[in-house]
């Protein structure tokens, strides 16, 4: 069992390390790969709301497309931290990143979760993905992998 | 300070862990090195939105290069993005209504990518050239756009029309050649350039039409492409081909014009101008003034300093710009509007001002009443609803000056007493009532901005318009309803948009003919046969059917023989779009023969058809009717040529015109019916050659003998249109022509009686009021 105790400990840093840098990464890339948004990566957007040239994204649309990034970027820096009151403050996060992920995927990269045949994702949409399957990957890892506190064995 | 001591502490270590020393040190390592990617990644995405590096581009070639490859990909946004400010403001509004519209339809915004096609551009090559401080003319050097299918395989040009359509269209009339590949299963469109050589008939007009024989060869052409090519550096000269061949009836090659974009710098990013672009390609192709691009670098320099005209409040704004018209200068109305929307027609002024004098019209109003109401303030955009708005002042026109009032009250406009409102109908569809306006906020107050006005309204009415409007617009191919009725008069109920679909079961040989009841207006009224079940998309597929719209008191009456039995479609379009109910009168069978001279008999109450044999070798055009009736195309194969004859009022009198096309001699030794005996004053063997006086020829016609007079009035100018009129002894109209064609002629084919009448030629429409006619007789 020793042996294996550091491996165990190092998978969930490395998950929410890796949902992080790709929650983070994902507004740099497009989240299409045909038709709109499919030369656009969400920061041009944010960018081109910001200096008034795109009217039709709404607020909530605005908060999701910075919140995403921000999240991931808090997730990749929390990555290390352990504590019980870190895990559940990241496991809240991680959560809301992952819902933020599916509104984002349904409403830009107009993924239709009944018919994914016509779906036209970009590299951004799947590193999104990617994020968000990893930081529930990690939740599920944070809860088998108990900190010493809570099993000082 | 440590760098542990701004971390949490860390657990305290379990007892017995097997924990190395120095494990704790690691880690705060691994964390800071995770706070400084995390702080680098979001510094970069930071710097991306907060530094606007999304609009506009780093230098001119870049921002054309970024707004093509935004085209290619079906990017909007990008495309926006890479766009002058003022031309891209509210257009994403516009998209994004569109799109949730039509996927509210279940259709697919992206045209090509819908069809599985992907777009693209290759082995882009661009050059650029300073014009002014903050202008760059860039041109397209190289590179070319390509469209293929996403799976790789052959694009079938029968299933993927739709979207290919205007590219085909655009390849076939710019002489797109099409060649076979080395599999011989496929094909590859290369263009080498436009050309206006065609192998089709050209009938002088500008339109071509291929021949049965050339048609059949055309269906043999290989209808499955590997990839489509156009090269860039072609495509103005493309677009340029419609434009330079109008009126010109010297077929040689097309324009050869450069494929460029003007760029112009705001906020210290390019951003590519329509607006510029169009206006100087245009230049360049006309005999324009030399551009003044320093114009257009002292109007970005006046916008950055607020030195422009610009309104306090929207409400000032709107004044400024109606009062901006007022002493005719170009540039004031263009000060008036937002200089990232209309910067680049500023080096173009000196053109744009040669036309608005040669218009002559100049409109120096004053408004007396404003009433509006803000609809909403967002993102810089102020909407506004115009209530009211009164002006007065005065209409100069040449050295002519009048007294002008106008009143914009709602959705009606009074101008010098005379009252237009929006159609209840369309009111009805799109919720548009009046004028709402889209006014930006700039430096120093507001301006109007009339693109983002137009953006704004369409987008309400690509929200609002019903489904059948929005299926109507996508093509008669989506109509899905159908009515079926039979023999004898219906009441049908038409959809939202004024269309009702019938299905009428008939067999081949059968005369179908449908009439829609009298003092209802139509717009339309096709009949798809069997043969093509599915509705087309375009109208020409009519087989041999005819329509007449009617007229007052007269049914709109189509009429077609069926070549293949079973279930004919007729699509009935009303002209006022909405549900209504309208009784239409289907009757299938035989039809009386008629010849030349004989009445159409009213076998159907209000109507009546009949056939027509023109015999081998008839043409289009040689028979035509007298009253409210038509006749059809000719149905021709090599023993007969059938054409329809459809009377919607009593009278109607099936006759010979015999002319096979425009220009050729008509009314020689081809008539059946018995010619009057008559001369025109002044003409040598039935031609006279005469001048007009102020626009008007007059000639007198003595008739001798009771007959058949044909008259025929050629004018050779190439501005402006005429009219042809016959006048009996007490000056009123016997028969008159004007069929609307420029600079050609105008006939009349007339009974009359002896006695002695006029002969009047009349030239309209900036026409030469002192030029010569030429008038035949017979």
């Amino acid at each position: 069992m020793g042996g294996r105790r550091p491996l165990t400990t190092a998978v969930p840093p490395a998950l929410w390390a890796v949902a992080g840098t790709a929650l983070l990464v994902q507004s740099l890339l497009t989240w299409t790969s045909r038709g709109a948004l499919s030369t656009t990566a969400p920061v041009d957007v944010l960018g081109l709301v910001r200096a008034g040239s795109l009217s039709s994204v709404s607020t909530a649309e605005v908060v999701a497309l910075v919140a995403l990034p921000v999240l991931g970027a808090v997730l990749l820096a929390g990555a290390a931290l352990t504590g019980r009151a870190v895990r559940r403050v990241r496991a809240l996060l991680g959560l809301g990143a992952v819902t933020v992920t599916g509104l984002l995927l349904v409403r830009v990269a107009d993924l239709d979760p009944t018919d994914l045949s016509g779906a036209r994702p970009g590299p951004g949409a799947l590193l999104a993905a990617l994020g968000a399957l990893a930081a529930l990957a990690a939740l599920g890892a944070d809860v088998r992998s108990p900190t010493p506190e809570e099993n000082p064995r | 300070m440590s760098h542990a001591s701004v971390l949490p502490p860390l657990p305290p270590r379990p007892a017995g862990s097997t924990d190395p020393a120095g494990r704790g040190g690691r880690r705060t390592w691994l964390v800071l090195a995770l706070v400084a990617l995390a702080v680098v990644l979001l510094g970069v995405a930071a710097v991306r939105v907060l530094a606007g590096v999304a609009s506009g581009a780093s230098s001119p070639e870049q921002a054309v290069e970024d707004f093509l490859e935004g085209a290619a990909a079906e990017d909007g946004v990008a495309s926006l993005a890479a766009l002058s400010p003022g031309e891209a403001r509210g257009a994403d509004a516009l998209q994004e209504a569109v799109e949730q519209r039509l996927a509210s339809l279940e259709l697919d915004g992206t045209a090509l990518a819908g069809d599985g096609l992907v777009a693209s551009i290759e082995d882009l090559e661009l050059s650029s050239e300073q014009l002014a401080d903050g202008v760059a003319r860039v041109t397209v050097e190289g590179g070319t756009f390509v469209i293929e299918r996403e799976d790789g395989e052959p694009i079938d040009l029968g299933e993927t029309f739709g979207p290919l359509g205007a590219l085909v269209g655009l390849g076939a009339f710019a002489s797109i050649e099409v060649e076979s590949d080395a599999s011989g299963s496929g094909s590859v469109i290369v263009s080498e350039g436009p050309s206006r050589s065609f192998d089709g008939i050209d009938d002088g007009y500008g339109w071509y039409a291929y021949s049965p024989e050339e048609e059949a060869e055309a269906q043999e052409e290989p209808e499955v492409l590997d990839r489509i090519e156009v090269p860039l550096a072609a495509l103005w000269s493309y677009a340029a081909v419609p434009f330079a061949w109008s009126g010109d009836d010297d077929l040689g090659d097309g324009p050869d014009v450069d494929t460029t974009f003007l760029v112009v710098r705001h906020d210290s990013r390019w951003h590519v101008s329509i607006v510029g672009t169009v206006a100087d390609v245009v230049a360049r192709v006309t005999d324009a003034p030399v551009p003044d691009f320093g114009a257009l670098a002292d109007a970005l320099d006046a916008a950055e300093s607020g030195d422009r005209a610009v309104g306090a409040t929207p409400d000032d704004a709107i004044r400024l710009l109606v009062e901006s018209f007022g002493d005719g200068q170009v540039t004031d109305v263009l000060d008036a509007l937002p200089v990232d929307l209309v910067g680049g027609l500023y080096p173009f002024a000196s053109a744009l001002q040669d036309l608005a004098d040669e218009d002559g019209l100049a409109l120096d109003l004053a408004v007396t009443d404003l009433a509006t109401t803000q609809v909403s303030d967002a993102n810089g955009l102020v909407r506004v609803r115009v209530d009211r708005l009164a002006a007065e002042g005065t209409a100069v026109e040449g050295t002519h000056s009048d007294d002008v009032d106008l009143v914009l009250d709602g959705s009606c406009l009074t101008v010098e007493g005379d009252e237009e409102c929006l159609p209840a109908d369309f009111v009805d569809a799109t919720t548009i009532d009046g004028l709402v306006l889209t006014l930006v906020e700039v430096e120093g107050g507001y301006q109007v901005d009339p693109l983002a006005t137009l953006y704004d309204n369409l987008a309400t009415v690509a929200a609002e318009l019903p489904e059948a409007w929005l299926t109507q617009l996508m093509g008669p191919a989506t109509y899905g309803e159908r009515t079926p009725v039979g023999t004898g008069t219906t009441t049908v109920t038409t959809d939202e948009a004024g269309s009702v679909v019938l299905e009428v079961p008939a067999d081949a040989g059968d005369v179908l003919s449908v009439a829609v009841e009298a003092g209802v207006e139509v717009d339309g009224l096709d009949v798809y046969q069997a043969a093509e079940p599915d509705l087309p998309d375009y109208e020409t597929s009519v087989h041999h059917g005819l329509w007449d719209e009617g007229g007052e008191g007269e049914p709109a009456v189509v009429a077609t023989t069926v070549t293949e039995s079973g279930d004919q479609l007729v699509h009935v379009q009303l002209a006022e779009r909405r549900s209504a109910e309208v009784a239409v009168t289907v009757n299938v069978g035989a039809v009386p023969t008629v010849v030349p001279g004989d009445a159409v008999e009213l076998q159907y109450g209000t109507y009546g058809v009949a056939s027509f044999d023109g015999g081998a070798g008839g043409e289009e055009g040689e028979v035509g009717t007298t009253g409210p009736g038509t006749t059809g195309y000719c149905w021709s194969d090599e023993q007969s040529c059938m054409s329809l004859v459809v009377a919607a009022g009593p009278g109607v009198v099936l006759e010979v015109e015999s002319f096979e096309d425009f220009g050729a001699p008509r009314g020689e030794e081809s008539y059946d019916l018995p010619r009057a005996e008559a001369t025109l004053a002044g003409a040598e063997d039935g031609l006279l050659e005469t001048a007009l006086v102020d626009g008007v020829a007059r000639v007198e016609l003595e008739v001798t003998g009771a007959g058949w007079v044909l008259l025929d009035a050629i004018t050779y100018d190439e501005e402006g249109d005429i009219a042809l009129t016959v006048l009996d002894a007490d000056g009123d109209i016997v028969d008159r022509a004007d069929a609307g064609y420029t600079y050609d002629d105008e006939w009349l084919d007339v009974q009359l009686q002896p006695g002695t009448y006029t002969v009047e030629v009349e030239v309209y429409d900036g026409g030469d009021p002192t030029g010569d006619v030429d008038l035949l007789l017979n």
